[in-house]
């Protein structure tokens, strides 16, 4: 018997054919008897079968197996809670490793912006404005310069240059004149 | 008799899961102390092993908890929770078929034809058998089968899936889980026949 022909019965038995095609193997069947000694058996095994799973004692006291069960969901019905916590922790340490190298990035920056402005002259604008320096006295010396709407007075003290040095402010230098 | 003990366990059944889905825990300890046997049996018929089928079974229950709201009714509450443990025991034995090598039962459906070359069983070998020793008969015999046959018979006979259907739990063709039906049941029927020779010598 073919191996196709011999799944068609078994197909026939367990009813998944159409009912044009299970009428044609019924036939089929009716002139073969070694099909018929096929079906017959695979109808018996299949009769034997349903309904007979083995039936198997659970091997833990019902008391004990249950405990587990109830552990584990208590322990799951807690984690979306931890979960959430662990995973704002874990997003948080997740950018603090890009911290180091964006701040290396900004002082590159930083840098690089700076030697820019020196070399294109702006340090040139900052010298003209400290050129007004004014020796108030033999003991004192003013310094000032603009920037922006700023104007800065710097007075120092030359004996004790270090620490006693005045610095005025004034916003607005219209104010000031 | 039995239909109706049937049908008033699956109404006491409902009305369990109902509270269970608002957060009982009782009622769902009721639900697990009524199904716990079945599901361990499901879950030892197809890994054959006390361990993993404590194992699985209980985390079955877990997910069965887990995913409760998301039961409506459709199938009686131990079909739906069955599902969940067999596919849970499909799940492992995919992990453990990708640790080991085929098994001979495989390989002789594979080459084709060694079913074929089994005598065909005329005299029904479980005639007259008490039920308690025709499923002690099966259990060894089940014992006897490669994974992949146990499975899909398991999946035919005890839990009465279509071709498809199994073939769609398995990750399979269909013509696959025809032909390792196909084997399984010779198989078995040859193996049922040895033991009653056993009987009769």
């Amino acid at each position: 018997m073919k191996r196709d022909l011999a799944l068609k019965y078994q197909a026939f038995v367990d009813g998944e054919l159409s009912e044009r095609e299970a009428r044609g193997v019924a036939e089929a069947i009716e002139r073969d008897p070694e099909a018929q000694a096929l079906v017959a058996e695979l109808r018996a095994t299949r009769t034997a079968l349903a309904g007979n799973e083995p039936e198997v004692t659970l091997p833990e006291t019902p008391e004990f197996y249950w405990s587990k069960i109830e552990g584990e969901i208590r322990r799951r019905g807690e984690e979306p809670v931890g979960t959430a916590g662990a995973r704002w922790v874990a997003i948080l340490a997740g950018w603090r490793r890009f911290l180091a190298p964006v701040a290396g990035v900004a002082v590159v920056t930083f840098l690089a912006i700076a030697a820019i402005k020196f070399q294109t002259g702006q340090v040139e604008d900052y010298a003209q404005h400290l050129a007004e320096i004014e020796n108030l006295s033999e003991h004192s010396t003013s310094f000032s310069f603009r920037s922006g709407n700023m104007f800065v007075v710097w007075v120092q003290d030359k004996d004790y240059a270090d620490v006693d040095n005045q610095v005025e402010l004034i916003d607005n230098e219209d104010a000031f004149q | 008799m039995a239909t109706q003990q049937e049908s008033s366990s699956t109404g006491d059944d409902k009305k369990l899961v109902r509270a269970a889905q608002k957060g009982d825990m009782a009622a769902f300890e009721v639900l697990v102390a009524r199904h716990r046997d079945k599901l361990y049996a499901r879950a030892f018929s197809m890994m054959r092993n006390e361990e993993d089928a404590i194992d699985l079974s209980q985390e079955a229950w877990v997910k069965g908890w887990q995913r409760l709201k998301q039961f409506q009714g459709e199938s009686s509450f131990v079909t739906w929770m069955t599902r969940i443990v067999i596919n849970l025991c499909l799940d492992q034995l995919r992990k453990h078929k990708r640790h080991r090598t085929e098994s001979i039962e495989l390989l002789e459906e594979e080459s084709g034809g060694v079913e074929r070359q089994m005598p065909i069983v005329t005299a029904n070998p479980t005639e007259g058998l008490e039920r308690r020793e025709l499923r002690q008969r099966i259990d060894r015999a089940l014992g006897l089968l490669s994974y992949e046959h146990r499975t899909v018979l398991i999946l035919h006979e005890f839990e009465e899936l279509e071709y498809k259907e199994i073939a769609k739990r398995m990750e399979c063709s269909i013509g696959t889980v025809m032909s390792r039906l196909f084997y399984a049941r010779r198989k078995m029927a040859n193996l049922m026949a040895s033991y009653k020779r056993e009987e009769m010598s």
